[in-house]
């Protein structure tokens, strides 16, 4: 009962935990895409 | 605010709990509060640990010749100093102000990932162990400079290169994952009613900031682990013998170095931009030409990287767009110091101690902006590069700019993160105290630079003599103020004067506004009203 009202509060609603997931996920493939780029830049002839 | 405390005290009898007792607190914590006072803890102890570094280097060259240490262990101090200074000192410090302040800016009850937070923090200490061991090595700790420019850090570097290679590789996840927690909470835990527009500039300098850093922490590791593979695994990167290019290794590097100096003054200007107007009673002027200046700011720190390499051999093409591109970057500093100026233009200024750090810092921050903008002409850097000048400069950035804004927030935010008012004289002592020593330390550093004096060495000809004596003293003065300051932390933490909520007259904010001083170890588990 209270676990349930929780789920509902503002903060911990599952949308919003679905959407930070969303967020981490883009943001590493920033964080990949710099990684391997730098390997493809110091490899240039 | 009285409703606020009632509504803790309703609900203290189901899950909200105060911190565990203990040392596991801090081993497990995942509150935004302790991940925050562990940060600032860290910082704080690297501060004092890169200092000791500073105070063997300015003994070093107390006088000409070689005196205390030999000049490998010279070489092995600066190089350990900036390490630790950018990396343990002032980079841990915006983020452990990050996790105090950006969930109560925001009306957050916590960071948006807290177990994410608490392993952020632990990686570090690990980081900072495994490269000071270095130093007990039996090659020395690494020795070729903060940079650690290819052949040097490769075909020329100690064996303890391979130890610094996975302490920068565990910065950089540190940093990496703490960033995306910030980008996470601020862009998914706004109470409902915070727009972006109405964030305050700390939120949002912070916000930009994560951008850069990951954007160009995992740059940084790349180059380690081309560094790495180099030595072990048989590549030749930056080795021109197999084909490579040492050069390359200087392109990549600057390419982080450069936004990672930004890294270290976006979250200073918000800070300064919440200082100024509670003191001078004023609103910031010119919010939103704040929050572009800032986005300009780090959109620019991408394109300037080879103003560090102006004498490393480019084309003239290359030169002369390095500079254009650089000199550019002061129209938008300058709309800052702008702001700032026309902010306590008329205001009713007082000049309490967070006050008189903020002030310092837009003086002597703007004394190492000009100096920067003379190191960007490309012609006149091929005189100035590698000499004591640039010393001058990025200390000026970096101490009375960066180091400033740090010290000004904790005066400024300690008595509502403790409950305590500190000790308004000893806080003033402080100010100037360093204020003197810092300007006679790095002032006669231009003198140095000008005349020639080349920085990164331990023994210099005769008629440098008398600037580095004063230098060194300004030194040992500055270095002592920190200790001082020591004392005023763990002062003001044990006891003091009560802060009211409010704490000063003029402050805004939800984290004045709708917190008591201290806060409660969960604050904003519902949503406060934003105005
Ligand atoms: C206001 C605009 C700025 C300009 C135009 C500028 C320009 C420059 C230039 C051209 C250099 C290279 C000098 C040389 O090696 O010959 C330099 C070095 C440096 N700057 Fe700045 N700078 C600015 C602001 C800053 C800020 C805000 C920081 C840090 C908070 C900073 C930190 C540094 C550091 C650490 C170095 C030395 C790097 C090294 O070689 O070890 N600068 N700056
Ligand atoms: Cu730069």
């Amino acid at each position: 009962m209270q676990q349930e009202q929780h789920e509902q509060d503002y903060f911990t609603s599952a949308e919003r935990r679905k959407r930070t997931w969303r967020i981490v996920i883009a943001h590493l493939l920033i964080v990949a895409t710099f990684f391997v780029a730098t390997f493809l830049w110091g490899n240039f002839e | 605010m009285s409703s606020e405390i009632t509504h803790d005290a309703a609900h203290d009898e189901h899950d909200h709990h105060g911190p565990a007792k203990g040392l596991m607190r801090w081993v497990t914590t995942t509150n935004h509060k302790d991940i925050g006072t562990l940060y600032l803890w860290l910082s704080f102890i690297m501060l004092l640990y890169g200092g000791s570094m500073a105070m063997i280097i300015r003994l070093e060259l107390f006088q000409p010749g070689l005196q205390w240490v030999e000049p490998h262990f010279f070489n092995q101090m600066t190089t350990m100093h900036g390490l630790v200074m950018v990396f343990g000192a002032i980079m841990p410090a915006f983020v452990g102000l990050a996790n105090w302040l950006v969930p109560m800016m925001i009306g957050a009850p916590d960071m948006a990932l807290p177990r994410l937070n608490n392993w952020s923090f632990w990686l570090l200490p690990f980081a900072f162990g495994i490269l000071a061991s270095t130093t007990f090595m039996e090659s020395g700790a690494p020795a070729f400079g903060w940079t650690f420019y290819a052949p040097l850090s490769t075909t020329y570097a100690p064996d303890s290169t391979d130890f610094f290679i996975f302490a920068v590789h565990l910065m950089g996840i540190s940093s990496v994952m703490g960033s995306i927690n910030i980008i996470a909470t601020i862009l998914n835990m706004r109470a409902p009613g915070m727009t972006l527009m109405k964030m305050p500039l700390f939120v949002w300098t912070w916000l930009i900031t994560a951008y850069l850093l990951i954007a160009v922490m995992p740059v940084l590791a790349g180059a380690v682990t081309m560094m790495l593979t180099d030595r072990h695994f048989g590549t030749s990167f930056f080795d021109a013998a197999g084909g490579g290019d040492p050069v390359m290794f200087q392109h990549i590097f600057w390419f982080f170095g450069h936004p990672e100096v930004y890294i270290m003054i976006l979250p200073a200007f918000g800070i300064i931009s919440a200082i100024i107007p509670t003191f001078a009673r004023k609103p910031l002027f010119g919010y939103s030409s704040m929050v572009y200046a800032t986005a300009s700011i780090a959109i620019l720190s991408f394109m300037v990287w080879a103003h560090h390499m102006f004498t490393v051999g480019m084309p003239v093409a290359g030169e002369l767009y390095f500079m254009y591109a650089t000199i550019l970057i002061s129209i938008p500093t300058g709309v800052k110091v702008f702001n700032w100026v026309t902010t306590m233009w008329k205001g009713s200024m007082t000049f309490e101690t967070p006050m008189l750090w903020a002030l310092g810092f837009i003086v002597m921050f703007t004394i190492g902006g000009f100096s920067g903008l003379m190191l960007g002409v490309a012609p006149v850097d091929t005189q100035y590069h590698d000499t004591y000048f640039v010393v001058a400069h990025f200390h000026y950035v970096l101490v009375t700019g960066a180091l400033y804004s740090i010290i000004a927030a904790f005066y400024y935010w300690v008595p509502k993160w403790t409950g305590h008012m500190y000790n308004e004289t000893l806080g003033k002592i402080h100010f100037w105290w360093s204020t003197i020593a810092v300007n006679v330390l790095f002032f006669p550093q231009h003198f140095l630079g000008l005349a020639g004096m080349p920085r990164r060495i331990p023994d210099y000809s005769l008629q440098f003599a008398e600037f580095n004596m004063i230098s060194s003293i300004g030194g040992f003065a500055f270095g002592l103020a920190q200790v001082f300051f020591l004392y005023i932390v763990i002062k003001t933490i044990r006891g003091g004067e009560k802060a009211t909520d409010r704490v000063w007259e003029g402050a805004t904010g939800l984290e004045f506004e709708q917190l008591p001083s201290p806060p409660p170890y969960h604050s904003f588990t519902e949503a406060p009203p934003v105005r």
